[in-house]
């Protein structure tokens, strides 16, 4: 019996001492690549290459940044990315908290094929539905209605009915309100799966009080469902925050930060010549302030974000 | 039995509240997925151009059914062999990687799940990829911001790049347990930045599952290898089944991967539209087709907990 004891008791000391290791490890390899892009970032065009360097510069310098916020136009592309990104994040988190709370408390026909729906939006290939959405941005009018003049009869809709969309934020702020913003399919489900977990007594009481459908809804279920608002705000702003596909296809004067930084290699070029090791911290210098807001961002949230995908339990 | 008509008319009301609610989502899903899917299969079938306006022309003839033709299938079945190969490619590289990326984000979720102190920075450290990553800063760091030092290999060469390799040879270890090791720790890099959303469903998973049911098992004597597979692993297998299609759906329409860019690249570079549709097409119905395949494998093995 002692013995058994023993054993077992060595087991856990090793599996802990492992687990550590693991941990360790692993958050090691998580963090090396930021370590190292600040490693790199904050060091001369002359030290880049020296091998007596490896991870603390002999000297500081905040040149790189200001190189890379010269040739991203950080003020400029920085003001742009928040605001679109807030904006459609805003309008995507209200359009998706509708779907949800409409899929995970009301009984009606068709409502299983509906989900799929919402599912099926997920599979769709961004790549599949951007030209046609290019054109129909272009001169946007009534949908459905205007394709089908186009294409059967060949007359193309009054002008004064249609507008062109492409290079305005609406190209992001349409889908968004209608819930089919970026990854929007994936909201639409958390929202779903939070509002099933909430109990049913709540919105009774409400109803009983003579509150109507959608009253009960922003004075009962929206305050009490903030986890899963912060949840999908932060995957949200994420998303929209990294998005170069659409912004690409869709926007061609002004640039994100996301566009600025995939061109920060060509505007170096441009700048100071073709030379890698003077470009190279500047690139790093870029990334970390393109991945500065949403770091700032995450150590600030990132207690409340963690537990309320513990608590909204995503998963149901 | 016949409900009373006041019973009847509520049922009615709360349907449609439910569709009203729905609405936005509907409207939508008709203007920004199935008007544009149809229309881009109808592309494929005619010759897209874009005429010098910014407008388009949509195929030669005179009517309508003169415009319809095969020839972008032809093209497609005949021509295309850069395609063809990446999209194998992808499969491929997607079999392999999704298996890896749900095993071993299961193992951390089970991890982080567990007591131990450091358990919020840990977490916190593990998130960080959801929050930061996305292809655009790790095609940066990764390729070309090194583009001149980097081998040409598949993974990441970061750990071949950066320092790594210095501090290591530094310590006097052989060459060859030097690269064997920057190697691994590329690859578990390249998984591990992958895993964050997928560590995060299961760890929700985990937390969900009911503390009497592991009470139960310990009091019956299970050992913890028992307690995961009969009571662990069941409890999550519905996210498993979320994950895989999510992973696959992450890895396979990731912009950045080199089949999306040859489908861009056909129809934002050399502006053939309709054999960009019909590429997309093609690639949507194989995924709808896994995805489906997916569904009918795992439903069996689903374990669904019973709501109380």
């Amino acid at each position: 019996m002692n013995k058994q004891i023993f054993a077992s008791e060595l087991m856990a000391r090793v599996w802990k001492l492992a687990r550590f290791l693991i941990i360790v490890g692993l958050s090691f390899i998580l963090l090396y690549p930021i370590l190292y892009m600040i490693s790199m970032s904050v060091r001369s065009a002359d030290q880049v290459a020296d091998p007596s360097v490896i991870w603390i510069p002999k000297v500081y310098t905040f040149e790189n940044f200001v190189s890379a916020v010269k040739y991203m136009e950080y003020d400029a592309s920085f003001h742009t990315s928040m605001t679109v990104s807030l904006t459609s994040s805003i309008l995507s988190l209200i359009s998706c908290s509708l779907a949800g709370y409409g899929l995970a408390r009301f009984k009606f026909r068709g409502k299983e094929i509906w989900f799929t729906c919402v599912i099926m939006t997920l599979i769709v290939p961004a790549q599949a539905v951007t030209i046609p959405m290019y054109l129909q941005y272009q001169s946007f009018s009534i949908p459905i209605i205007s394709p089908i003049m186009n294409i059967i009869f060949e007359t193309p809709m009054p002008s004064w009915l249609s507008v062109n969309l492409i290079d305005t934020w609406f190209v992001f702020w349409l889908p968004a309100m209608f819930g089919c913003g970026i990854r929007a399919g994936l909201y639409i489900y958390i929202f779903r799966q939070f509002f099933r977990s909430i109990p049913h007594e709540l919105e009774e009481a409400a109803q009983v009080d003579g509150a109507g459908y959608f009253k009960t809804f922003y004075r009962i279920m929206v305050p009490n469902a903030g986890s899963a608002y912060l949840t999908v705000f932060i995957f949200s702003l994420v998303w929209y925050w990294n998005d170069t596909f659409y912004s690409n296809v869709f926007i061609s004067r002004k640039a994100t930060m996301a566009k600025a930084l995939s061109g920060l290699g060509e505007s170096i070029k441009a700048g100071i010549g073709v030379n890698e090791y003077r470009s190279s911290p500047i690139k790093l210098a870029g990334c970390l302030l393109f991945i500065l807001p949403l770091m700032i961002m995450y150590v600030f949230l990132q207690n409340y974000f963690v537990e309320s995908v513990e608590k909204t339990g995503i998963v149901g | 039995m016949r409900r009373k008509p006041r019973e009847a008319a509520e049922i009615r009301r709360r349907a449609r509240a439910g569709k009203l609610f729905l609405l936005p989502f509907m409207i939508g899903f008709v203007c920004f997925y199935v008007q544009p899917l149809l229309l881009s299969l109808f592309y494929t079938f005619i010759n897209v151009q874009p005429t010098k306006g910014g407008g388009l022309t949509l195929g030669v003839g005179d009517t309508f059914f003169d415009k319809l033709n095969l020839e972008n299938y032809k093209y497609m079945f005949e021509q295309e062999n850069d395609y063809w190969q990446s999209l194998i490619g992808t499969f491929k590289d997607m079999a392999i990687t999704t298996p890896v990326i749900i095993i071993f984000s299961l193992f951390i979720a089970l991890i982080l799940n567990q007591k131990f102190r450091g358990r919020v920075i840990a977490r916190a450290i593990f998130f960080m990829p959801v929050v930061v990553t996305s292809g655009l800063v790790m095609s940066f760091i990764t390729g070309d911001a090194f583009a001149d030092q980097t081998q040409t290999t598949e993974t990441s060469a970061i750990f071949q790049a950066a320092g790594m390799s210095d501090i290591l040879q530094g310590m006097n270890l052989p060459e060859d347990i030097v690269s064997i090791f920057t190697s691994i720790t590329s690859q578990i890099f390249d998984t591990l930045w992958l895993c964050g959303v997928q560590i995060l469903l299961f760890l929700a998973a985990l937390q969900g599952v009911s503390p009497q049911l592991y009470e139960a098992a310990k009091i019956e004597g299970a050992t913890g290898w028992e307690i995961f597979w009969k009571v662990t692993f069941p409890s999550v297998t519905p996210i498993i089944l979320v994950n895989i299609i999510y992973t696959i759906i992450d890895k396979i329409t990731d912009s950045s991967n080199g089949l999306m860019g040859i489908i861009n690249g056909t129809g934002f570079g050399a502006f053939q539209y309709s054999r960009a549709c019909l590429m997309a097409w093609i690639f949507f119905i194989l995924l709808l087709v896994l995805v489906g395949l997916v569904f009918l494998f795992t439903r069996k093995m689903i374990f669904y907990q019973t709501d109380n």
